[in-house]
């Protein structure tokens, strides 16, 4: 399967540039996180790739083809933008009217309001539903074709926990079949737990694209808090270690990324300084998404 | 038959509006077919026509009774189709499942054209059954053997499906429905009447039959004065033109905006 291609994208809006130049790749197999603040551009760059809005210039293509040139396009990508439903018709009704173009049966309705939890509201107004309700029906329109691509806009807005579980599952699923994901979102832990890839964008430009492995997340820098500063350094150093001084809204601590929790432990034991606060500080996605919008500024 | 004309099938069946008009065009029709036919009794009661129920523009008249407020109502069906789209932020599942705009939007205007011809056998219908009692107690004459009888049902049936097309149109014009709604409603039932009955007691028969319920008069071949028609009609083939040329203005100017259009 071809990847997802976004190349040299511009969109300017009165002259005013809401994505700048974006190039990028989403990759078959793999769940691509799609980051950036609010107003980054990214919901301008997903509407872009199906054809919603057009580019001032550049392209976004499935395997070589733009969306509007897919002979039957819910076949091949499927998209939840937003949980935008006429609130008489049902649930099922809803998915009913997309099933014609998809070449979806009404069995094949049923059954994806079964597979997102919705089969027994399926006939009850989605005016009824609730925000994660809306967001599972989306998905399920999104799936009626049985397509190669997801792209998702926010789609963990609103859903429960446990609805978070389920989408994270459902979509390293998808993607385990050889199918691509792009998938934005704001909850950082949230795309820290499925994604494969990342692409951080701000003001419309690319900032980095990366697979999650090359950030080293959850490689930890050791932290102490202690009595006597001045000790405790000459301790630390004295075993060739790394130690640099940091402060916080707590008052001055150490940092030593060249040792583990232990050794810094058991050094600052034999020296006799009293440790108030001894841990291993994990770096997350989101220290080293902020990190990168620091770097943009 | 195409996907997208499947789709937006479903899309209007699956509302409840679509079968309360079907109600409201019934009822309302059947009402109004009786006033034509009510008049012409008046009048051949008090002998100043003789046999009212033979007479080809009458019945015509009583058969297409309903036409003028089916045709406004076939228009309100055709704004909400679009105007709802605007006002629940749906239309981008639309453009999702059918990219091609004008396809997306032929796919619309076909599934209303079918509802429009549905309304108006609905309305020409009651007018039918209104008549029936009418003629048999006045020894007339349904005049169902007669061509040109049959040509304005027909004609009447094709009237109310193009109304909706003014509708499609003012609702891709004016994104906002209640807006649209209000507009339509407002030309529909008093700015244009208004005008035409200016028309009609001026005698301007020229300027009356070009405009829309004027067109669709001359078109179904009505001369009940009680519906204000011209004395002078133009030839229903010419009115028919005229109102096709009412109808598809907005929309034609409603699509070519919504082609260029970001969906939002």
């Amino acid at each position: 399967m071809a990847p997802i291609i976004v190349e040299r994208l511009i969109k300017s809006y009165n002259g005013k540039l809401a994505v700048r130049d974006l190039s990028f790749v989403v990759q078959p197999g793999r769940v691509t996180g799609f980051l950036g603040p609010n107003g980054a551009g990214k919901t301008t760059t997903m509407r872009i790739l199906v054809g919603l809005t057009s580019p001032t210039t550049g392209t976004a293509t499935f395997g070589g083809v733009a969306y509007a040139e897919l002979p039957r396009p819910q076949r091949t990508v499927g998209c939840v933008l937003d949980a935008s439903f006429h609130p008489v018709r049902s649930g099922r009704n809803h998915l009913r009217v997309l099933a014609p173009t998809a070449g979806a049966s009404d069995r094949r309705v049923d059954d994806l309001l079964g597979e997102v939890g919705l089969g027994e509201v399926a006939r009850q107004p989605a005016a009824e539903y609730s925000m994660g309700m809306r967001q599972r029906l989306a998905l399920a329109a999104a799936m009626l074709g049985n397509p190669d691509y997801l792209i998702l806009d926010e789609p963990a807005n609103s859903l429960d926990p446990e609805g978070i579980r389920w989408l994270r599952n459902f979509l390293r699923d998808f993607a385990a079949s050889g199918r691509a994901v792009l998938i934005s979102s704001h909850l950082l832990n949230e795309i820290e737990a499925m994604a494969d890839d990342i692409v951080v964008i701000n003001r419309g430009r690319l900032l980095a694209q990366m697979p999650m492995s090359k950030l080293n997340l959850g490689e930890g820098t050791t932290r102490a808090r202690v009595s006597n500063m001045q000790a405790a350094l000459h301790a630390l150093t004295s075993i060739g270690a790394d130690v640099q001084t940091a402060v916080d809204e707590r008052g001055a601590y150490l940092r030593i990324p060249s040792h583990d929790v232990s050794q810094v432990g058991s050094v600052l034991f034999s020296s006799g300084v009293t440790v108030d606060e001894l841990i291993t500080e994990r770096r997350d996605l989101e220290q080293e998404f902020f990190s990168m919008l620091e770097g943009s500024r | 038959m195409s996907g997208a004309l499947r789709a937006e099938l479903r899309r209007i069946s699956t509302t409840k509006l679509w079968w309360i008009t079907l109600i409201c065009i019934f009822v309302l029709s059947a009402g109004y077919a009786a006033l034509p036919a009510a008049v012409a009794l008046l009048q051949s009661r008090a002998g100043v026509a003789s046999s009212p129920f033979t007479d080809p523009g009458i019945i015509r008249s009583i058969y297409n009774g309903g036409n003028v407020l089916s045709r406004i109502l076939a228009m309100v069906v055709g704004i909400v189709a679009i105007g709802s789209e605007y006002r629940y932020g749906t239309l981008a599942w639309s453009y999702l499942a059918t990219p091609g705009r004008i396809r997306m939007l032929l796919g619309k205007a076909g599934a209303l054209l079918i509802f429009g011809v549905i309304y108006g056998i609905t309305s020409v219908a009651a007018g039918m059954l209104v008549a029936v009692p009418f003629v048999t107690a006045n020894n007339g004459s349904l005049l169902l053997d007669q061509p040109d009888t049959w040509r304005s049902i027909i004609l009447g049936v094709c009237s109310i499906a193009l109304w909706t097309m003014i509708g499609m149109g003012l609702g891709i014009l004016i994104k906002n429905m209640l807006i649209a709604l209000a507009v339509g409603i407002l030309l529909g039932f008093l700015v244009e009447p208004v005008i035409s009955v200016v028309f009609f007691l001026k005698r301007w028969d020229q300027l009356l039959n070009v405009m829309p319920s004027g067109a669709t008069n001359a078109m179904l071949e009505i001369t009940s004065p009680v519906l204000f028609a011209a004395q002078h009609p133009t030839p229903w083939w010419v009115a028919g033109m005229i109102l096709a040329a009412w109808c598809l203005l907005p929309a034609l100017a409603g699509l070519l905006s919504a082609v260029r259009r970001d969906v939002v």
